[in-house]
């Protein structure tokens, strides 16, 4: 499986690949994209099964992104990586058609029961 | 502090974002402006129901141990750009925490850093701020009302 990280820091990219490498997901393809404009155009070249992306990104914000997403791919697993814990922007988020979401900052087991509960994997 | 958070919860904010994110303990300490001359420092705003900043300063030491632990290599090692896009992060974390304190409906800004900013300019009076050690290092923790500089 391809996995999509969009974040424009690269320190945080860093931290979310080594945080997937501890989830179901580990071993998967990761591709980083820096900004939601180039998480856009590296969408749109692959087949992609998990988006993980920031929201406050210059540019393109991840909202953004992911409405764009949507308009083409129903099926794209989105998880929104983001300081944003307010849950009314939350909401708004998950009806733009982000599947789950992961308050930074966060620890691989969260991101991993997320994770799973897209994949159907029953968690013990 | 110019909002109304309890410096408490300030302080609940960067200790948990530095022993998830970097795995350091960030101990509170009393303002010591003779410790270091220079920091770097990273800045978000806020903009909505409440209209401010905040501000994370570090100290030269700290900002490359965090860097470090954020890119997995030597404080030594870590590179100016590095530098600023951990400090911004870590700046990003912070203020985005900080933010869902507010009452009513705020935007953050994407996080801007500055190298060797002196300690005059991270700390403007009379802004009451929050002191931190790690790593043999100085933090500060700004809450900026608007109006207030930096």
């Amino acid at each position: 499986m391809n996995v999509l990280v969009v974040d424009d820091s690269s320190a945080m990219r860093k931290i979310i690949i080594s945080a997937l490498n501890k989830t179901e997901l580990r071993g998967a393809r990761t591709i980083e994209a820096a900004s939601g404009k180039e998480g856009w155009d590296k969408f749109c070249d692959g087949n992609f099964g998990f988006i993980l992306s920031d929201w406050n990104m210059p540019e393109m914000d991840g909202l953004e992104f992911v409405t764009k997403v949507r308009n083409i791919d129903r099926r794209v697993k989105i998880i929104m990586i983001t300081t944003e814990g307010t849950m009314g922007k939350l909401e708004n988020a998950l009806d733009q058609g982000v599947d789950e979401y992961v308050v930074k900052p966060f620890t691989p087991e969260t991101l991993d029961r997320k994770i799973k509960k897209l994949l159907g994997v029953k968690v013990a | 502090m110019n909002v109304e958070v309890a410096p408490a919860r300030l302080n609940e904010i960067a200790e948990k974002v530095w022993a998830m994110v970097l795995g350091l303990e960030l101990l509170p300490s009393k303002c010591d402006p003779g410790r270091t001359d220079a920091f770097v420092l990273g800045r978000v705003t806020i903009t909505g129901t409440w209209h401010g900043a905040v501000t994370l300063g570090c100290s030269p030491l700290v900002a490359r141990h965090a860097t470090a632990a954020m890119f997995g290599k030597r404080p030594n090692e870590a590179e100016p750009d590095e530098i600023r896009d951990a400090l911004g992060e870590l700046t990003n974390m912070v203020g985005g925490n900080f933010k869902t304190l507010l009452k009513g409906d705020c935007r953050l800004s994407v996080p801007k850093v500055i190298d060797t900013v002196p300690y005059a300019d991270v700390v403007p009076a009379p802004v009451e701020h929050l002191w931190f050690e790690c790593q043999g290092g100085v933090v500060i923790l700004n809450v900026l009302a608007a109006g207030a500089s930096p």
